[in-house]
């Protein structure tokens, strides 16, 4: 029965969030294009992946899940059958209500600031790639960083708006002599 | 209907899907990445490859061998390679004919796939690194066709050290996982490091030809 939670846990993949990749992605090309600025390091911070998470996961499937008896690469292969499912109240909770919703309006507020930011820029002509490529970097950000900066939800996105508006009011410029 | 808490969160996650997929092609458009009227062909494509791997997830037989994997991949991969190609290409970064890459790439995914599918029959740990090394082999036609002939982003001599260099993480794979017995836990999060030089590489080249392209027009 324990293995049919696997199962269950991996049925919940959201769809579409792809194209939000795409659009950010999109934007730091095109801007750097315009700008005649280098793009690799804005884009390469975003391709960083996460090793130690990449560990941890594939640990607790391959190596901690078969000595409980189960073996994840097989789940797949099991007819879905929803009577199998033990206790759909706390999935449901789980899922839904909690990490779900919450990330839906933490990833829309979000996407709206980074747009806005990307909008913004190419009216005033300033370069919009740093803004982008940190909004969407602390988004996805690797182990120890995001242990010591918590800022994946909207707060790390209410930052980088108020350091915006801040830069547009003058401050944190560089001097020009 | 909603008493079966199984299709309720599939209602909602298919709702959820419909929305990202809504609001990043409207983006998408507003951008002037698409146009208008590709715009819903997107939409209604991003919510089709939900829909479908949702569906052979739930439906596909209980077969140990690995069909859903290799059907599942059908859309993912193509997916990646071509909307990055696509964003290269609008952002005038590269120039591409399109008709030819499409026949390559598609000749050589399907290739790819049989392939995959005759060796589905694989104990574990080797399905865990073959598909990459056929995904590998699989888009480095196309890959070259793009970076090498059709871009000059890479002379041939770079290009052979970058695929050497992906040979040899592939090899060192197979080391670590059949000579050293490391967990496959270790050898995942190595994978990664070690994909960095190439990301950074091929990064790093991409800005450079498109920057001299870009002061070679303006002079």
């Amino acid at each position: 029965m324990r293995s049919m939670y696997v199962e269950y846990e991996l049925l919940w993949t959201v769809g579409g969030m792809w194209l939000i990749n795409l659009v950010a992605m999109y934007w730091i090309w095109e801007d750097s294009q315009a700008h005649k600025r280098r793009a690799w390091p804005w884009i390469f911070i975003l391709m960083l992946g996460d090793p130690f998470s990449t560990y941890v996961s594939n640990h607790y499937r391959y190596e901690y899940l078969p000595s409980k008896g189960i073996y994840p690469y097989l789940v797949p292969f099991f007819r879905y059958d929803s009577t199998h499912f033990l206790e759909p109240v706390w999935i449901l909770d789980t899922f839904f209500f909690w990490s779900i919703l919450f990330s839906l309006i933490d990833s829309t507020i979000a996407f709206f600031i980074i747009y806005w930011i990307y909008s913004d820029c190419k009216k005033t002509g300033e370069r919009a790639t740093p803004w982008i490529s940190i909004s969407r970097f602390i988004q996805v950000m690797p182990f120890p960083i995001n242990y010591f900066f918590p800022l994946s939800g909207y707060t790390g996105q209410i930052f980088i708006l108020a350091g915006y508006i801040l830069y547009k009011l003058g401050y944190f410029r560089r001097r020009r002599i | 209907m909603f008493s079966d808490p199984v299709f309720t969160g599939l209602i909602i996650f298919s709702i959820i899907t419909l929305y990202w997929s809504i609001l990043g092609a409207y983006v998408l458009s507003k951008s002037g990445a698409i146009s208008g009227k590709s715009a819903p062909i997107l939409v209604a494509y991003s919510f089709l490859a939900w829909l479908t791997s949702r569906i052979m997830y739930m439906n596909f037989p209980e077969v140990p061998p690995h069909p859903i994997l290799i059907i599942s991949g059908l859309v993912e991969s193509p997916q990646n390679i071509l909307t990055t190609v696509y964003i290269y290409y609008r952002t005038k970064i590269i120039k591409l004919k399109w008709m030819p890459y499409i026949a390559l790439y598609s000749i050589f995914l399907a290739a790819n796939r049989i392939s995959l599918y005759l060796c589905r029959n694989l104990p574990v740990p080797d399905i865990l690194l073959l598909p990459r090394v056929f995904s590998e082999w699989a888009s480095l036609p196309a890959w070259l066709y793009v970076y090498v002939k059709s871009n000059k982003i890479f002379s041939m001599k770079q290009a052979s050290i970058i695929i050497c260099y992906q040979v040899l993480i592939w090899f060192s794979l197979v080391f670590m996982l059949h000579y050293l017995a490391l967990p496959y836990s270790q050898i995942s999060a190595l994978e990664v490091i070690m994909n960095y030089p190439i990301t950074l590489l091929t990064l790093m080249f991409i800005d450079k030809y498109r920057l001299s392209y870009l002061e070679h027009t303006s002079q």
